[in-house]
C-alpha cells in the first residue's frame, strides 16, 4: 500500500558503485532508480563518479577494430555541403576572446611581404589572366622583380608555396580592387577557385581600419551583394587569407567597405575598395 | 593537391570547431579527417551494413556543419559527442527497422556525458587512446565485455540479453555492471 521506497538504508553496507553502474546502463529497477537519485542529491561525489562511468562508457568505441573509410563519402561530404551564413563581427567576439581584431588569423592570414600577394597573381595571371592584364606589363615587371625576391626567402613557408599552387589550379578566377578614400593606394584581388568552393583575399598597403571599425569584403552575385569575410590587415598593411566562397563562387564582382564592428549581414559602412564587374 | 588543409592540422578542436561555427568548410575537413574513421567504425558496428554506416557518416557530418552549436565544448569532448550522436541515429535506425521500442532510453542515462576538460584526453592522440581502449576491453573477462557490448552497440536492454542469451537476469546485470566498474578502473586515467 506504501508505494514510497525506505530510505533509511542509505548506508555505506549499500553496493553504491554497483548501483551507480546500473544508473549508467539504465538497468535499475523504479525502487533502486529513486534510491540512487536520493543518493547523488546528498553525495556530490557520486555525481563525479556517474561522469567517470557515463565517459568510460563513452569510451567503448575506441576498441573496434579499424576499418578503411570508404572514399564517396568524403567526396559526396563536400560536394555537396550547403552554405552557411557568415556570423558577424559580433557572434565571433562572443567565442573568441579577447578582441576580434585577429580574427582575420583564424582564417589564414600570412605574415609576409607585400609581394607574397602579388606573386599569387603573378602565377594565376601568367595561366589565365593574361588578357585582362595585358595592360598591365609595366605592374607585370615590378611583381616579377618582387617574386625573385620572395622565392629566394620563402622556400621555408609552406603555407606561401600552398597559396602559390591553390592559385594556379585550374578553373580560377581572379576579381581585382584598388582603394580609394580611406585606403587609396591600397590593391588586392581576390582569387575564386569554384572547383574547391574556396577564394583567396590579397591586399597590400591597407592602413588599419578606424577605432571601432572593421573591413568587410562583399561579392557581388546576380546584383546581390553577399557577406564574405570580416578581416583588419597585418600591422605592415598586408592581408592574405583563404575563405569559404561557396555562396558566393559565381560572384562577378568583389568590393570591401569598412563597417561597424557590430555590423550586420548588409553593407552600410563607406566603400573603400572595389574593382571592374566582370 | 596542395591545399590550406594544414592550417588546421596541428590545431587542436576546440580551434577547429570555432573555425566550423564561423563556417569554415575547411576545418570542417579537418574534423572529418580526424573522426571520421570513429564514426564510420561505431556506425558500422551498429548497422553491419557499409552502405548505411557510410551514409550515416555522412550525416553526421552534415549536421554539425548545418548545427555547429549544437555541440558545446564546455559539456564534453568532441569525441564524446560524436560517438554519442552516432551511436543514438544508429540505434534509431535499428529501432526503426527492426521496430524495437525503448531502445535508447537503455541508456538515457549516458545520453551525454557532462564531461570536465580531462588534461590526458586532451593530449592524448586518438590512436593512442584507442590502443588503451582495446587493450582495456582485452583485459575484461569476455562474459562481462559481451555483456556490455550487446547492450551498448545493440541497444538490448538486461531483460532482451536475457531472452537472446538465456543467461538470468541478475546475472547480466550483474556481469555488465561488474564490466562497466572494471573497465573505469583500467581506463581511470582517461576517465576521471
Amino acid at each position: 500500500m506504501n508505494n514510497i521506497p525506505d530510505f533509511s538504508n542509505l548506508s555505506s553496507d549499500t553496493p553504491w558503485s554497483e548501483l551507480l553502474a546500473g544508473y549508467v546502463l539504465g538497468d535499475l529497477s523504479s525502487d533502486d532508480m529513486i534510491l540512487v537519485q536520493q543518493y547523488l542529491a546528498s553525495n556530490p561525489s557520486a555525481i563525479a563518479e556517474v561522469e567517470e562511468l557515463q565517459i568510460t562508457l563513452s569510451l567503448l568505441p575506441l576498441g573496434l577494430d579499424d576499418v578503411a573509410i570508404p572514399e564517396h563519402i568524403r567526396n559526396n561530404l563536400f560536394t555537396s555541403l550547403p552554405d552557411r551564413t557568415i556570423p558577424t563581427i559580433a557572434a565571433a567576439r562572443k567565442v573568441n576572446k579577447p578582441r576580434s581584431r585577429n580574427i582575420q588569423r583564424r582564417w589564414f592570414a600570412i605574415s609576409g611581404s607585400i609581394a607574397a600577394a602579388t606573386i599569387a597573381a603573378l602565377g594565376l595571371q601568367s595561366y589565365q589572366l593574361q588578357q585582362e592584364f595585358s595592360a598591365t606589363r609595366q605592374e607585370l615587371a615590378r611583381l616579377r622583380e618582387s617574386q625573385e625576391q620572395l622565392l629566394t626567402r620563402s622556400n621555408s613557408d609552406d603555407r606561401y608555396q600552398e597559396s602559390i599552387s591553390f592559385m594556379r589550379q585550374s578553373g580560377s578566377r581572379m576579381l581585382t580592387m584598388t582603394g580609394s578614400g580611406l585606403v587609396s593606394g591600397a590593391s588586392g584581388n581576390v582569387v575564386i577557385v569554384p572547383e574547391q568552393n574556396r577564394a583567396i583575399l590579397t591586399v597590400q598597403k591597407m592602413p588599419q581600419p578606424p577605432a571601432g571599425k572593421i573591413y568587410h569584403l562583399w561579392a557581388v552575385v546576380n546584383n546581390q551583394k553577399i557577406a564574405c569575410i570580416q578581416f583588419v590587415p597585418e600591422s605592415n598593411g598586408q592581408v592574405l587569407m583563404q575563405i569559404p566562397a561557396n555562396r558566393w563562387n559565381r560572384a562577378t564582382q568583389v568590393v570591401i567597405t569598412v563597417e561597424p564592428e557590430q555590423s550586420e549581414s548588409q553593407p552600410t559602412g563607406e566603400m573603400v575598395m572595389s574593382g571592374e564587374k566582370i | 593537391m596542395v591545399s590550406f588543409m594544414t592550417q588546421w592540422k596541428e590545431q587542436p578542436d576546440h580551434a577547429v570547431i570555432l573555425a566550423i561555427q564561423q563556417g569554415d568548410c575547411l576545418a570542417l575537413e579537418a574534423l572529418y579527417d580526424r573522426y571520421s574513421g570513429l564514426v564510420y567504425k561505431l556506425s558500422l558496428r551498429i548497422l553491419a551494413n557499409p552502405e548505411a554506416a557510410a551514409d550515416l557518416t555522412q550525416e553526421i557530418f552534415l549536421a554539425f556543419w548545418n548545427k555547429p552549436n549544437n555541440y558545446q565544448c564546455d559539456r564534453a569532448s568532441i569525441r564524446v559527442f560524436l560517438s554519442v550522436m552516432t551511436r543514438s541515429q544508429a540505434l534509431n535506425q535499428l529501432r526503426s527497422a527492426k521496430s524495437q521500442r525503448h531502445l535508447i532510453q537503455r541508456f538515457g542515462q549516458m545520453a551525454m556525458p557532462e564531461s570536465r576538460n580531462n588534461p590526458n584526453l586532451d593530449q592524448v592522440t586518438l590512436e593512442e587512446l584507442s590502443q588503451r581502449v582495446k587493450t582495456a576491453l582485452e583485459m575484461l573477462p569476455e562474459a562481462q565485455r559481451k555483456v556490455l557490448e550487446m547492450a551498448y552497440y545493440e541497444g538490448l536492454s538486461q531483460s532482451d540479453i536475457t531472452e537472446k542469451t538465456g543467461i538470468p537476469l541478475g546475472t547480466i546485470k550483474s556481469r555488465s555492471r561488474q564490466g562497466l566498474l572494471k573497465l573505469r578502473e583500467l581506463l581511470k586515467d582517461w576517465a576521471e
